[in-house]
């Protein structure tokens, strides 16, 4: 009797060690599911423009903003794609990196980097023109405005989206 | 026996509140780190660059051109056949829009046939002040190329 109670007891702590928490578990899963969900949604909730960039504010609703290559001009830099690639004081371009169409040299070479990236990753080799979102600051004055735009026109970007705080 | 079979069928089910507490203050703390709280919106514009443009613009061809100086005027500018200019002089020291949209509603019925709109302005004028002035244009004439200032 007390061998047969022994070897029962010895089965049932067996047992016990086997069991699963499936509570942690899904726990762990929903928190993924939730942040794939955000992170497959994406759209204008991604696009945030960086701080201290004020964006101009839109009296009526224009259009909807897409993802796409984006350009942001600050204060103190412009920015593609969220990386720094020419440097301002004051909104003006460095002399020395201005070229003789008036464009910033760095930007150019990044532009046409990017666009070269761009053509190798569509499926088709496409040459068609791609659109650009530009973030810029109110206080940016026309003329820098202007002159990144046609850098990035100079190097086959076309229709330019641009981007302000929606209307209250 | 029979109290004990009873005993046997009921379940105690616990509830694990503890959990279900944690995974509600990650999905909220992260919830609140990725929420928006700006609505943006895009206007769509194209750019005129001198050498750029695919054929020149033929003498028939109404083009319209919307020039903003730095004390807040707005000269508009028809070229071709129904040539002509006009200025929209600034209200109390700010643009005038209104003026600006009633105008150009006004051309737009007048004027058939414009081929293209550009808005030039001069080098200190704000990014606020173009797209101010673009808004007011656009419901008028939704293309509108930004140009260099002459």
């Amino acid at each position: 009797m007390r061998t047969r109670k022994k070897r029962f007891l010895r089965r049932s702590k067996s047992k016990e060690d086997m069991d699963l928490q499936i509570t942690s578990m899904a726990d762990i899963m929903i928190i993924l599911l939730i942040f794939l969900l955000k992170s497959m949604s994406g759209g204008a909730s991604s696009i945030a423009p960086p701080a201290g960039l004020l964006l101009p504010e839109a009296k009526a609703e224009a259009g909807a903003v897409e993802e796409m290559t984006k350009i942001e001009i600050s204060r103190d830099a412009v920015l593609l794609d969220g990386k720094p690639v020419t440097k301002l004081t004051d909104f003006a371009f460095e002399p020395g990196d201005v070229e003789a169409n008036g464009t910033p040299r760095s930007l150019n070479s990044v532009l046409i980097q990017k666009r070269e990236a761009d053509i190798r990753r569509s499926p088709a080799n496409d040459q068609s023109e791609i659109r650009m979102l530009v973030l810029a600051d109110q206080r940016t004055p026309y003329w820098t405005l202007k002159t990144v735009l046609t850098a990035a026109t100079h190097t086959g970007f076309a229709g330019f989206k641009l981007v302000m705080v929606g209307a209250r | 026996m029979r109290m004990k079979g009873r005993h046997e069928c009921e379940q105690d089910f616990e509830l694990n509140l503890a959990s279900i507490i944690d995974c509600f203050t990650v999905l909220i703390a992260y919830l609140l780190v990725s929420a928006s709280f700006i609505s943006l919106t895009a206007m769509e514009v194209d750019v005129a660059v001198p050498g750029f443009s695919s054929a020149p613009s033929p003498e028939d061809q109404v083009e319209l051109t919307m020039d903003l100086d730095a004390h807040r005027n707005i000269l508009v500018k028809v070229t071709g056949p129904s040539a002509g200019a006009f200025l929209v002089p600034a209200k109390s020291d700010q643009w005038d829009t209104l003026a600006l949209a009633e105008k150009l509603a006004s051309m737009k019925a007048s004027i058939p046939g414009i081929a293209s709109v550009m808005l030039t302005a001069e080098r200190s004028v704000e990014y606020r002040d173009v797209v101010a002035v673009l808004e007011a244009a656009k419901p008028h004439f939704p293309d509108i190329s930004l140009g260099e200032h002459e």
